[in-house]
């Protein structure tokens, strides 16, 4: 409804009133009496002058609500949110009220206003009675509340507005929306910046129409032209706005629809949502379900207002009926959200919240919003809980009630109790109990004799509802089994299917265990329940396959266990609605498992039942780029998918960026692996499980690595694996065979077969804990660059090896320093790695940290005894890499560790030479010792120098050497000038690796001889031809 | 229009009504708004958001008035309810001290998040029900000078001090609005502004506090 807005001090009747009755406004005020004030409009041919004021004062009745008197003693009715004269004039019809506004007094006094569309009577003047009703109609009406594009399109070109500004307004429009592309990918606040930008600009053109101009005058009117304007904007760059802001959130909607997706068993009763409002919840969750149809804020928050109004609407038209609050709103608005199938919920509130520029917020709407993100962020909180609210119900509660009937309890939910809290034992001797079945059986005569003895033996034994047996259900036709994988109760699961439990039973809705599992995400379930030959193609009724259910509740971990075993390859099978496990993914935004899926065959062209593509179903932008990077990729190579997966590889081992060089490189390591390697199936399906293996690590996917690497949980204890072996002996022998099929001759070293020759030990799928994939990049390489310190103990339990290079020449020592993952470090140093090995680059770990401006790690890495003058293939030391990086607490750390700063690279540039940073600029000056040049020069006369800080200098011509000595004079030296000083020419000797060259005194080659640290006393040659060619001093 | 001309200011304030379940903040407010020409709109059971429109002398005000969830377990989405609010009522009930209780975890939490720019009303309803009163006057009215509200009682049920207690907040939130304004030169005043996070420590609890031991 619109809602009708003057301000009454203005009014002409009002005014009137106080102007020539002052009498009847101060009685108006004693009496803190209503006042009929007939709205401005209405009052065009409306006589004041001959009005009778009384009519319009009506005197408070506290006994009537319906019935007032006027000062003059007519009687007004109010029926209907209209008010009428009664009696006198039969012929009065019913006024409308358009709204109440009380009035305080200076002086204290108070009195209500009631604003009426038109005037009670037509003050004798009969003949003009008729009139009135269709002006003020006319003119009520033009204070529309704008409610879609066309009511706005009317309002701001329909009347008076020239056709120049409208183009004006969509030319601009088209240059912004042109602009607006290349801002993608920036935050949400440039993009709020740009668009509200944009939409004052536009304002600003149609305020410059002299229509408009005159329109804008009134507040009211001006209001409305900013939301005019607002939504014609909005609704034009809609598209490209909420795809930004769909891509910003879409981690967050992703794990909020998750959230969602687990919450699907929610009841009315366990919100406590009485009957009074869920008879409307079905109209206000289709209304609900249109929210991504409409695309300004402020149409998003009308329909917002729609459902709030659908929720609240009482069923019947009582009298007494309970107020409704916002306890009562907020359970609802819960219910709706989770059950409502809209994917992008914070993408939707995000984009309410920040992209509305007109309106102020504290209406209605912005009620609106605020419920709807209070409800969601309660969902999001966690709170709700459907396993405490249903299955614990369903299984735990019954059994205590029937305590309370029966004297006994029925075991069936006893024992459901059991399994679903992993009581392992007591649930194993419930199942005992009904053995004793079998025990009968063998005393029968023959397995189906029914003479009168067996009968007695068997009577009542097989329907008792006492004896539970691992086939038993219950009225869900959940057997045990059933509810061990919905509670991922592993060690369960497994006693279960020794008791010969039916892996692949059926609920009543055709659900078997592993859809259960699936469900609820429980990996390690679903991994033991396809080991032990779960079928992963089995449809329940709706159609959905476990996969379905595992990518509709956004469990990567399960999608990943499913893919991997599904051989069949019925990742393309559509549930009742047509929708492939794909459609679910891509819809809910699960862009992880939308890559996992296409990576394993999902096919991106089927449509569903409705004709929408996997691709159209995705909402979020992030998925559609995964989504055609792949399409794009599969159609421009003819070569599948293993192409993706390797460019993907790629992508991801390489690293850092600075280093674009490495990039490069590595990627030509890769490629010239792929062009040797001899492109067998066979070989394709090792790096296959290679890939596997080395994807569930970058995820720190514990079940699913110990499943690929055929590891038993229980022996991770074990300081021998050589004996868990032992006892597996089948799956050993298994392993043997297959290796032998794989390696060229038994003890072959070739780059193929190496990874299998490891003493650590293969598991059924050939992989083991060196293996390495084409580059270079074994699961500790992984396991360190994700940081994921668990898998990387176990991993090194396991004999990992810690020197292994990959293709890049990186130990796991380096990707940890580069990744800045300070306790897999800690890690890493407490097994006793080195420190200085250097990679294909000639970086050590201290240069990668130090380049990453990682503080921790490089004092870590200082603490080990790593090097601070290693050189890399650029000439950097450590300290040049540090400033790089501009962190001065790094670049402090090194030179209180005593890193010279004179070191030169082969750009001929000291540390402080190739950096801008102020900070680091500082921290450097501070350190440094300047001049060398000038005390070579004096050193031609006296063969002596005096540094500043009393560093002393001496030099000694020999043949072809000049020896330089260099010592602290006065006790009263700064420690780290000297040490700076001398480190300015020499390296540490004792890796002294690098050709002599690379050693620089003030430009000059330089070779130590000896060093005394005691004395800080360094003794150099500095090479003499070489400092002619400088054409130095001699 | 005619009357269109230089309108005197008109303010929007947003009020936020908070308090626990059953202290009958949705009464106090409902009684409020009750609007004798307008009865359909009270029918449609909204009381989760109502607005008033007040003139105080001279002064348009568009009140907003947001019913808050009561119940404990939508305790933590206070601050989306109430922020950018500018007044909030809290409403007690005379004869429930835990309700009191709650109203002074409230306080401390609304000075907390939104600091001194609040005006408070501290509300003890059903005084019909003087006979079973647990929160003392005098408690209650220290507690609240100490942190600066007003205190008021009510009646819903018998229609009293409720018009009161909206004037005053009305006005106090009127102050606090011109101060603000004016401080502000005319920079746009609505809307643009979004209202900084403020941390304050715990206000002084002074002698409410002492006199709740004592009670």
């Amino acid at each position: 409804m619109a809602s009708y807005d003057e301000d009454v001090s203005q009014n002409s009747f009002f005014l009137a009133l106080q102007r020539r009755r002052p009498d009847l406004y101060c009685q108006a005020i004693q009496l803190n009496a209503v006042v009929l004030v007939p709205c401005q409009a209405s009052l065009h041919s409306f006589s004041l002058s001959s009005c009778h004021f009384e009519s319009y004062i009506l005197q408070p009745n506290e006994s009537s609500n319906t019935h007032f008197l006027s000062l003059n003693g007519k009687e007004v009715m109010v029926i209907n949110n209209a008010v009428a004269l009664a009696g006198t004039h039969q012929s009065s019809q019913p006024v409308r009220v358009l709204f109440e506004e009380t009035f305080y007094t200076e002086q204290g006094g108070s009195f209500n206003v009631v604003c009426i569309a038109s005037p009670l009577e037509s003050t004798g003047h009969g003949v003009s009675r008729k009139l009135p009703p269709s002006r003020p109609r006319a003119s009520i009406r033009s204070q529309p509340v704008l409610q879609n594009l066309e009511e706005c399109c009317d309002f701001l070109w329909g009347t008076g507005t020239t056709r120049a500004t409208r183009l004006e307004v969509d030319k601009r429009m088209a240059v912004f929306i042109n602009s607006f592309r290349q801002l993608q990918n920036q935050s949400l606040w440039n993009c709020m910046d740009a668009v509200s930008a944009f939409y004052r600009k536009c304002l600003q053109i149609v305020l410059k129409d002299a229509h408009m101009k005159c329109l804008s005058k009134q507040e009211a009117t001006m209001k409305l032209i900013r939301q005019a304007v607002e939504m014609y904007v909005l609704t034009a760059v809609y598209e490209h706005v909420f795809k930004v802001v769909g891509a910003i959130e879409a981690n967050e909607d992703a794990a909020f629809n998750k959230r969602t997706r687990s919450l699907q068993d929610l009841t009315l009763r366990d919100l406590g949502i009485t009957s009074d409002f869920s008879i409307n919840i079905p109209r206000a969750k289709r209304e609900l379900g249109t929210l991504n149809d409409h695309s300004t804020p402020r149409e998003k928050q009308l329909c917002l207002r729609t459902v709030l109004h659908i929720v609240l609407q009482s069923p019947r038209h009582r009298a007494n009926v309970q107020n409704a609050t916002t306890d009562d709103l907020l359970p609802v608005l819960i219910y709706l959200v989770v059950k409502t199938e809209v994917p992008n919920w914070m993408a939707n509130l995000s984009y309410m919240k920040n992209f509305q520029f007109s309106g102020e917020s504290k209406d209605e709407l912005d009620f609106c919003l605020t419920s709807l993100e209070a409800s969601v962020e309660h969902v999001r909180a966690g709170i709700i809980n459907p396993q405490v609210f249903e299955e614990v119900l369903h299984v735990v509660r019954p059994s205590f009630d029937s305590l309370c009937d029966h004297p006994a309890p029925s075991s069936i939910q006893l024992l459901y109790g059991h399994i679903a809290h992993g009581r392992v034992e007591e649930a194993r001797m419930l199942l005992s109990s009904g053995e004793a079945i079998e025990d009968i059986q063998t005393s029968l005569c023959h397995p189906l004799c029914s003479c009168d003895s067996c009968e007695r033996l068997v009577s009542g034994r097989f329907n008792d509802p006492s004896v539970v047996t691992p086939f038993s259900r219950d009225e869900r036709g959940y057997t045990n089994l059933h509810i061990a994988a919905q509670f991922g109760q592993v060690g369960i699961v497994e006693m279960l299917i020794e008791l010969g439990a039916i892996v692949n039973a059926c609920d009543y809705n055709g659900g078997t265990p592993l859809h259960l599992a699936c469900l609820r995400g429980h990996q390690d379930v679903s991994l033991l329940l396809l080991d032990f030959g779960a079928n992963p193609s089995v449809e329940d009724m709706n159609g959905n396959t476990p996969l379905h259910l595992a990518c509709q509740g956004g469990h990567e971990g399960c999608v990943k266990a499913l893919t991997y075993c599904d051989k069949q390859h019925r990742i393309n099978s559509g549930n009742e609605r047509g929708d492939t496990p794909l459609h679910l993914a891509s819809r809910w935004g699960y862009e992880a498992i939308v890559a996992v899926l296409l990576q394993n065959g999902a096919d991106a062209n089927f449509e569903n039942r409705a004709g929408h593509t996997a691709l159209a179903c995705a909402l979020n932008e992030r998925v559609v780029e995964v989504m055609q990077h792949t399409v794009c990729l599969s159609n421009c190579s003819l070569t599948t998918d293993k192409d993706f997966e390797h460019q993907s590889d790629v992508a991801t081992i390489d690293y850092s960026p600075t280093g674009s060089s490495r990039c490069s490189s590595c990627t030509s390591c890769t490629s010239v692996v792929l062009k040797d390697a001899p492109n067998s199936d066979e070989d394709d399906e090792k790096h296959h499980v290679v890939d596997k293996l080395l994807t569930a690590v970058a995820d720190g996917d514990m079940p699913m690595v110990r499943f690929l690497l055929g590891w038993d949980e229980d022996d991770d204890d074990d300081d021998e694996p050589q004996e868990e072996r032992a006892e597996d002996e089948e799956r050993k022998r298994a392993g043997n065979c297959r290796k032998a099929e794989i390696l060229c001759h038994p003890l072959c070293q070739c780059s193929a077969c190496q990874p299998f020759q490891n003493n650590a030990l293969l598991s059924p799928l050939g992989l083991s804990v060196n293996t390495k994939d084409q580059a270079g990049f074994g699961p500790l390489h992984v396991a360190v660059r994700h940081g994921h310190c668990e898998l990387v103990a176990l991993l090194l339990r396991r004999g990992a090896r810690l020197q292994e290079l990959t293709l890049g020449g990186a130990t796991p020592t380096h990707l940890a320093c580069e990744h800045g993952h300070e306790e897999v470090l800690k890690l890493l140093l407490a097994h006793g790695v080195k420190v200085n090995k250097q990679d294909c680059h000639g970086n050590t770990p201290l240069h990668l940290a130090c380049a990453g401006g990682n503080t921790p790690i490089v004092e870590q890495l200082l603490k080990n005894g790593a090097s601070m003058s290693m050189v890399n293939h650029k000439g950097n030391v450590p300290l040049h890499e540090a400033t790089h990086s501009g962190n001065s607490a790094t670049v402090n750390l090194l030179l209180t560790a005593g890193a010279t700063t004179h070191y030169r690279n082969y750009l001929q540039l000291t540390a402080a030479e190739s950096t801008q940073n102020e900070d680091v600029l500082a921290v450097l000056r501070k350190a440094t010792v300047p001049c060398y040049d000038c005390e070579l020069e004096g050193k031609s006369q006296q063969n002596s120098v005096v540094l500043e800080n009393d560093v002393r200098m001496h030099v000694v011509d020999e043949d072809d050497f000049s020896v330089v000595t260099v010592s602290a004079a006065s006790v009263m030296f700064d420690r780290q000038a000297v040490t700076s000083a001398v480190n300015g020419f020499t390296r540490d000797d004792s890796v002294n690796q690098v050709p002599v060259g690379h050693a620089k005194y003030g430009g000059r080659n330089a070779n130590v001889i000896s060093r005394n640290h005691q004395s800080n006393e360094v003794i150099l040659t500095v090479d003499k031809r070489h400092k002619r060619i400088e054409g130095f001093g001699g | 229009m005619a009357g269109g001309q230089g309108t005197g200011r008109s303010f929007s304030f947003k009020v936020v009504l908070l308090g626990e379940g059953c202290v009958g903040k949705t009464s106090v407010v409902l009684r409020y708004c009750e609007n004798k020409f307008n009865e359909r709109h009270i029918t449609t059971l909204q009381a989760s958001f109502l607005t008033k429109k007040l003139n105080i002398g001279g002064k348009r005000v568009n009140l907003a008035i947001w019913d808050t969830a009561g119940q404990e377990r939508f305790h933590a989405l206070g601050p989306i309810y109430y922020r950018d609010s500018n007044g909030a009522i809290l409403v007690y009930d005379i004869t429930d001290e835990d309700s009191f209780q709650k109203v002074k975890n409230w306080v401390k939490e609304l000075r907390k998040m939104l600091g001194n720019e609040i005006c408070l009303c501290i509300v003890g309803n059903k005084t019909d029900l003087e006979a079973d009163r647990h929160v003392s006057v005098q408690e209650a009215e220290e507690y609240a000078e100490s942190v600066g509200a007003q205190h008021f009682h009510t009646s819903a049920k018998l229609d009293r001090g409720i018009e009161e207690v909206f004037l005053d907040l009305c006005k106090r939130m009127l102050e606090v609005a011109q101060v603000e304004s004016s401080r502000a030169d005319g920079t746009s005043r609505h809307g643009t502004a979004r209202r900084g996070v403020q941390i304050v420590d715990d206000e002084p609890q002074g002698q409410g506090g002492s006199g709740g031991c004592c009670s």
